[in-house]
């Protein structure tokens, strides 16, 4: 019993909120066509928090994920000011989003430099050059509409969005569970001079889980702009903490205390699913923050529970 | 007598610690506590220090027995320990160290930083007259901290017995001697001190009795002055008389590793050595002596700014693991929690993360195979007897000879031409042992060139074809074949900086 | 080689004092350079202040109040000749503000509040567009039927719209707040566009009219509508003349019109106040008004059916 919380009674959580929302109400949060929804919803905040699990598996934390989101969302807008056309102007922005990336694993190890500081240095200064881009406004205009379709709509009765997060779910999951490098990454996170001395190379396997991480920030940054149509250089803000909740409560589901991808998904999923059944139900705003946070907090002391328990 | 300690007895699962340790300590005397590594010594203090509850045995305490239960409890007794990590804050003074976790003076509801002062300097006038009391520890010298750690253990209830475990390892010979006063100063206020050293030469000089472990039993003890320094090696040792027979070097093979002008210890001394290709060469020194630093090095783990190691001709840089491992090295560390294991991976993960090209799903895919971890587990599984539930348990519900033959089966499965051995049987039981030992012979026996190092007389005679002794940072001995016994070897190990043995 | 090094530093010394008598030096402080019309403001001032030869500064804190009390004390250190807050409550650096009139530096706001020793605030009133926009958009729904609205009570001028809407609906008891929503910044369009999806499931058709206190809320609620509910008849109006909301109100959307309020006028009476004050005179009056422009599909010369 208790293993069975321990492994899945994040995801029997999950299920017993949307099936308790789904009860409150039937006709508009049980609807296929809502929970569909739910999953567009979810995808740009489950794919900075898959960069931060990428980031987590090798034991350390992105600061900078927030504003590599405004970043890419503000430079794109800017190449296509300049007459850029979109699949490369997307390509650079991701290209500059991996040299950050590289820049802030390389610190942290090759001189040792706690994660912490050095990805919010390097988050800092991307700040920076993201007003500088934009000079503090709002990016609007310029914005080619087939560059927005990768943003809006729907593609095989799926919303584009939601395909996308099937693709980097699929993608990432491949490189952390089933590639050689996976093991590398959970091998430096879970014991870093053990695998050290089994010959891991540290600094070029590190670099490579910073670089996910920034690929993916900058990537939501693209969609967010594509969605919205408009880009805002403090538009990432809000992902930094939530992405890490998802994360959080990913580590309570399917393996012990280890940053997963099905686990961020389901982490994900939960965050958005509260999201949208409370302001469905009409739940006021503030309400939902002090909801979702009690769930954490209840998803980690109850796996604890299950722990000591065993 | 101010502590007797009678038939002590102490056992962790199936080793025993301590079986049936005696001593006896006078309040105002200095004793000698020796023995090689592993001995008991360290179990016997944590007794004393309410951290570990014996067995069977007494503890006496002005001739009235006594239960130790807690650390809390040994401090109210008047004990003291002083350990070979200092525990100072770096950045307090020696006043500010000293009342850590002791009652300050007050003066209403405030510290009284000035009675504080006065209570060090008195103390300080005593024990070390030249101690800067006002420099954060962090600036002190590690003998100038030694004292402090003394001052401390003297502030508060009064101290009645201080133990010292190793004080002089790390210090200059100058530093010692300033020890060597403070500490007989302490002995002169009535206070008893056990003394631990590896420095014969120091115990002969500022001990009155001692007391010498052996397999965790008293193998002697009496008044200093009654005993010369070979009769302390013979009671370590204890098989002066027994001869074994050492493995036969191979003769003729090729040399396979070849270390020369290597940096090693503290004292800017040079190591070189060589190992042929199916020899097993074993490194003794005690701890401290730079063992292990120097298989990081070999290793390349640690990086290092000059000297040369090749293996079978080809140059390793330093600092990169990666040529050891393409040119057939492999590494099993001392730490295994710590240094060998993934705890939180699978034990199949754990076998593969060395050579994760071994289970691929195709070769020229990197992706990693179920089947492929699974069936590399049951080899390893098969072949060093690893009693496992399944190949995807974590390695942490095995027993420790069985994490300790995981690290082996890491390097299973491809030639070997170097192995690292650092303490390869550390915390293992008597049986999973000779079976490890066996592991490590087979490698040899297929052509690897080992180095070892152990803190285990057993082993080391054991397995080694070829001995090396380290003392204070040099090469006191280097034996072989008759002259290998464990006498030589820790009559080696106990020479200090400035005696060579002539036979080396 | 003494008097090499003497000399150098009398000369930096004489350059340094000759400038600082020379420019006037003013400082813009905001926590909101980011949003729209706040860099507007700010950039037609500079404008307008270096048509006058003022040396303006623009120096923004990120949505930080901490910072901006911080980086205003610093100003008032350097002393400049002038502040001019912008987007601020200058209650929530009332010390500073103070601390400023003690150092004899004036201290004027745009789109903020009044307050002790602030010699003007010029703003367009907040809670008189609330108002406007709320008449515009109950007289669109003809006077009755189902809101939703988006506020941000955080923001002060923001807030004061939302208090013009609850003045206006006593006027209209057919209209009913069905829904609201607290907008998160950063990230407002994506997070409106977010709530909106979920009120349409909510309640879909029945939902006649979306007020936003400003047009970033209002834009994810057209982008939501567009994808959800593209027949839906209702009206979508806002505040700010946001371009990305005056672009979709050319384009005949839900969204029906946007109070744009006249930045540049603002800054424009800002600077000429200031330009009184340097010169020894006094503003005009404590507060100012400049009033807000209503851009709809018309206004725009789109022509919708």
């Amino acid at each position: 019993m208790t293993g069975f919380v321990r492994r899945f009674g994040t995801l029997a959580a999950l299920v017993i909120i949307i099936i308790a929302f789904s009860i409150a109400s039937p006709g508009a949060f049980g609807s296929p066509s809502n929970l569909i929804n739910i999953t567009q919803q979810m995808t740009l905040l489950a794919i900075v928090a898959i960069g931060a699990t990428v980031v987590m598996a090798v034991g350390e934390f992105d600061l900078s994920t927030a504003s590599i989101v405004s970043f890419g969302g503000i430079l794109v807008v800017f190449l296509f000011k300049v007459g850029v056309p979109a699949p490369i102007a997307c390509l650079a922005v991701l290209a500059a989003a991996a040299v950050f990336g590289a820049v802030s694993g390389f610190v942290v190890s090759r001189f040792e430099v706690l994660s912490f500081i050095a990805t919010l240095a390097v988050g800092t200064i991307i700040g920076g050059i993201t007003f500088w881009l934009c000079e503090g406004a709002t990016l609007f205009g310029n914005i080619p509409a087939e560059f927005r379709d990768i943003g809006r709509g729907t593609m095989l009765g799926l919303p584009t969005l939601t395909w996308w997060l099937i693709g980097v779910a699929a993608c990432a999951w491949i490189i952390l569970d089933k590639v050689e490098i996976g093991r590398r990454l959970y091998a430096i996170g879970g014991n870093r001079e053990a695998a050290r001395l089994a010959g891991v190379r540290i600094v070029p396997n590190t670099m490579f889980a910073f670089i996910v991480s920034a690929v993916l920030s900058a990537l939501v940054g693209i969609l967010l702009t594509a969605r919205i149509g408009s880009a805002n250089p403090t538009g990432g803000g809000g992902y930094l903490l939530s992405a890490y909740a998802a994360v959080f409560l990913g580590m309570t589901a399917f393996r012990e205390g280890e940053a997963n991808v099905p686990g961020t998904l389901v982490g994900a999923a939960i965050i958005a699913v509260i999201g949208n059944g409370l302001t469905i139900l009409g739940v006021s705003t503030f309400l939902q923050d002090i909801i979702t946070g009690t769930i954490i907090l209840a998803a980690v002391l109850v796996r604890r529970a299950g722990k000591q328990g065993a | 007598m101010l502590l007797s300690i009678k038939a002590l007895e102490k056992r962790y699962g199936g080793a025993r610690a301590l079986a049936g340790a005696n001593i006896d300590v006078a309040a105002g005397s200095v004793h000698g506590l020796l023995g090689e590594n592993g001995a008991g010594k360290s179990t016997l203090i944590k007794t004393l220090s309410g951290l570990v509850t014996p067995d069977a045995g007494e503890i006496l305490i002005d001739g009235k027995p006594v239960t130790i239960e807690s650390v809390r409890h040994a401090e109210e007794l008047g004990f003291r320990f002083i350990h070979q990590e200092l525990s100072l804050v770096p950045h307090f003074t020696a006043v500010e160290n000293a009342f850590v976790g002791r009652a300050y003076p007050k003066r209403g509801p405030f510290i009284d930083r000035a009675a504080m002062a006065r209570a060090i300097a008195e103390t300080a006038r005593d024990i070390a007259p030249d101690l800067p009391l006002d420099v954060p520890a962090a600036r002190l010298t590690t003998g100038q901290k030694q004292l402090v750690e003394i001052i401390r253990a003297l502030i508060g209830e009064p101290a009645r017995l201080v133990v010292m475990d190793e004080p002089t390892a790390s210090l200059s010979d100058g530093e010692a001697r300033r020890l060597h006063k403070a500490v007989r100063r302490l002995a002169e206020r009535g206070v008893a001190v056990i003394f631990i050293s590896h420095r014969l030469d120091e115990v002969m000089e500022i001990c009155d009795r001692y007391t010498v472990l052996r397999n965790g039993a008293t193998a002697g003890a009496g008044d200093i002055s009654y005993i010369d320094r070979p009769g302390l090696v013979r009671l370590m040792s204890g098989r002066e008389e027994a001869e074994l027979i050492a493995r036969p070097t191979p003769g003729g093979s090729p040399v396979a590793l070849k270390v020369s002008d290597l940096p090693f210890g503290d004292h800017g001394s040079r190591i070189a050595f060589e190992i042929k290709a199916g020899e097993i060469l074993g490194l003794y020194g005690l701890v401290g002596a730079g063992r292990t630093s120097l298989m990081k090095i070999v290793w390349g783990a640690t990086s290092h700014r000059e000297g040369t190691i090749t293996l079978e001709g080809r140059a390793l840089r330093p600092g990169h693991i990666g040529d050891r491992i393409a040119a057939g090295g492999a590494y099993v560390p001392e730490d295994r929690r710590h240094e060998g294991l993934i705890v939180s991976r699978t034990i199949a993960e754990n076998l593969a993360i060395a050579n994760l090209k071994a289970v691929r799903v195709a070769p020229s895919l990197p992706w990693v195979g179920l089947a492929a971890l699974k069936r590399r587990a049951e080899e390893v599984k098969s072949a060093l007897s690893v009693k496992m539930s399944s190949a995807f348990a974590k390695p942490l519900t095995l027993s420790g000879g069985n994490q300790q033959k995981l690290l082996f089966g890491r390097w299973f499965g491809r030639p070997i031409r170097l192995l690292i051995l650092d303490e390869p049987t550390r915390g293992v039981d008597v049986g999973a042992k000779a079976e490890i030992h066996a592991v490590a012979r087979r490698f040899a026996d297929e052509g690897a060139a080992v180095l070892m190092t152990t803190s285990d007389m057993d082993e080391l005679l054991a397995l080694a074809n070829r001995v090396l002794v380290l003392a204070g940072g040099e090469v006191t001995a280097e034996l072989t074949g008759p002259s290998l016994t464990p006498a030589r070897i820790i009559d080696a190990a106990f020479q200090h900086q400035s005696r060579k043995d002539p036979a080396a | 080689m003494k008097s090499i090094k003497m000399t150098l530093a009398a000369l930096a010394l004489s350059l340094a004092s000759s400038t600082a008598a020379l420019a006037t030096d003013v400082t813009i402080l905001t926590p909101y350079i980011s949003s729209i019309p706040t860099n507007e403001m700010a950039q037609s001032f500079k404008a307008e202040g270096e048509k006058r030869g003022w040396k303006v500064t623009i120096i923004d804190t990120r949505n930080d109040f901490g910072q901006l009390a911080s980086r205003m004390e610093d100003t008032v250190n350097a002393k400049a000749n002038a502040i001019v807050l912008i987007s601020t409550d200058p209650g929530q650096v009332g010390d500073q503000v103070d601390m400023a009139a003690k150092a004899g530096i004036p201290v004027i706001s745009l789109d903020g509040s009044k307050r002790n020793n602030v010699a003007v605030n010029v703003t367009s009133n907040n809670f008189e567009l609330g108002q406007q926009l709320s008449e515009a958009l109950f007289k669109a729904m003809g006077g009755k039927g189902n809101i939703v609205k988006f506020f941000h009570s955080a923001h002060p001028g923001v807030h004061q719209r939302e208090l013009g809407l609850d003045a206006t609906l006593k006027k209209y008891p057919d209209i009913k707040i069905i829904a609201d929503h607290f907008v998160k910044v950063p990230g407002p369009v994506d997070d409106g566009r977010v709530a909106m999806e979920n009120i349409l499931r909510q309640h879909g058709d029945k939902i006649d009219g979306v007020w936003a206190a400003f047009d970033d809320p209002g834009i994810g609620a057209e982008l939501a509508t567009e994808s959800e509910l593209p027949k839906s008849k209702l009206i979508i109006m806002g505040i700010d003349g946001n371009a990305q909301a005056v672009d979709m109100i050319k384009s005949c959307t839900h969204y029906k019109a946007t109070f744009r309020q006249d930045f540049p006028k603002m800054a424009t009476l800002g600077a000429e106040q200031l330009d009184k004050i340097l010169k020894g005179g006094k503003a005009d009056s404590d507060e100012m008004y400049v009033p807000a422009v209503m851009l709809t599909p018309e206004t725009l010369g789109a022509k919708c059916p």
